[in-house]
């Protein structure tokens, strides 16, 4: 059974507000149940997120103290939102970066309460690395065979748009909605992106990835995304490096999620065409 | 002597919004307006110089908050 990194997020608009008054809850099509797994090789390790408005806090609590130390608070975790520039003006924070991480088992939930100002949004979004996910095989390769495939480098303009509801993803934008380059035929590797404004969330999904998103944030603080897939490929070990066909590119979507409604953050992907499949399918 | 060149400059605002294209029931490409940001600056000599970009989705509903918590004036 395959290892697989899976993106998901939390959110909620317009909280409360209080200490821990606030529960998140998992974006469509996303989940904070941890899935059954062929073992207990399954770890948070990279996490961010957004408060529009305020500074805000994060706690991260399951049922198992073997994952995290107690279910009243968990693992407490700051969002220093009116850093640097102000509010509505970092798009995200990072919560959780690797190598540290939160093991998580299967069957059990996450539960995400958040201490914010009233009448905020919250967003948090957090990768997690399964040693054994049953499913759907995604195409994911390794760099090394990216690298040794590469043809020819491409950009490509994806504009997705986040929701008019803060902190939901918005429409799906195919990656080959505005800009229409890609080769039937030829695989393309996508290695990362650019982007124009910045947004909490980019998340890719496709048929060729079991429909599973994957992505990373988009604030102000971690704008080298270029080589995102890349990096996350060297940080884990894990074949994560998103690869499809162009003939599938009406199948391949973006989608950004933000603290603030309707953001358009104009992705630009960073992609390689290759010589070959790299899964040698 | 003030070693300042220019002195009591304006403090400007401004809505910059944004747009996306998307496809309409027909098939046909449409530009539509997305809230995009709002800039606070000020004007030197005639140009103008962002001091501050924010987004003006949360903005504008903080405004809008703010209209349903604030009373009308009584009047008469």
């Amino acid at each position: 059974m395959p290892q697989a990194i899976i993106l998901n997020t939390a959110s909620k608009a317009n909280t409360t507000g209080g200490t821990f008054a606030d529960t998140l809850t998992a974006n469509s099509g996303d989940s904070l149940s941890i899935p059954l797994t062929g073992d207990n090789e399954n770890y948070i390790f990279s996490m961010w997120g957004i408060d529009s408005d305020s500074i805000a806090e994060l706690a991260v609590t399951d049922t198992r103290t073997d994952s995290i130390h107690d279910p009243q608070y968990g693992v407490r975790t700051n969002i220093a939102s009116l850093i640097p520039g102000g509010a509505a003006s970092v798009g995200s924070h990072t919560l959780l970066q690797g190598p540290a991480n939160i093991q998580v088992y299967p069957g059990d939930t996450l539960t995400m309460t958040v201490t914010t100002t009233a009448a905020d949004d919250v967003l948090v979004s957090w990768l997690t690395k399964y040693n054994d996910l049953p499913g759907v095989q995604g195409n994911f390769a390794r760099w090394e065979r990216v690298s040794a495939l590469c043809d020819t480098s491409i950009g490509v303009r994806v504009a997705p748009v986040a929701s008019a509801t803060p902190g939901l993803y918005g429409t799906a934008r195919a990656i080959n909605a505005d800009d229409a380059r890609w080769t039937g035929g030829k695989y393309y590797a996508i290695l990362g992106w650019t982007q124009q404004t910045i947004c909490t969330t980019i998340a890719f999904a496709g048929q060729a990835w079991g429909n599973n998103k994957i992505g990373g944030p988009g604030g102000a603080l971690t704008l080298d995304t270029t080589n995102f897939f890349v990096d996350l490929y060297h940080a884990t070990g894990i074949p994560c490096i998103p690869v499809f066909n162009g003939y599938d590119a009406g199948n391949v979507f973006l989608y950004a999620a933000d603290g603030e409604a309707s953001t358009s953050p104009k992705v630009d992907v960073w992609a390689y065409e290759l010589s070959a499949n790299p899964l040698g399918g | 002597m003030s070693d300042f060149t220019h002195e009591n400059l304006p403090l400007v605002g401004k809505h910059v919004p944004d747009y996306s294209t998307e496809t309409d029931p027909t098939g046909n490409k449409v530009q539509v307006e997305l809230p995009g940001e709002y800039h606070v600056g000020t004007v030197i000599d005639g140009v103008y110089v962002p001091l501050l970009k924010r987004n003006a989705a949360g903005l504008f509903a903080d405004i809008e908050r703010l209209k349903k918590q604030t009373p009308p004036p009584d009047e008469g």
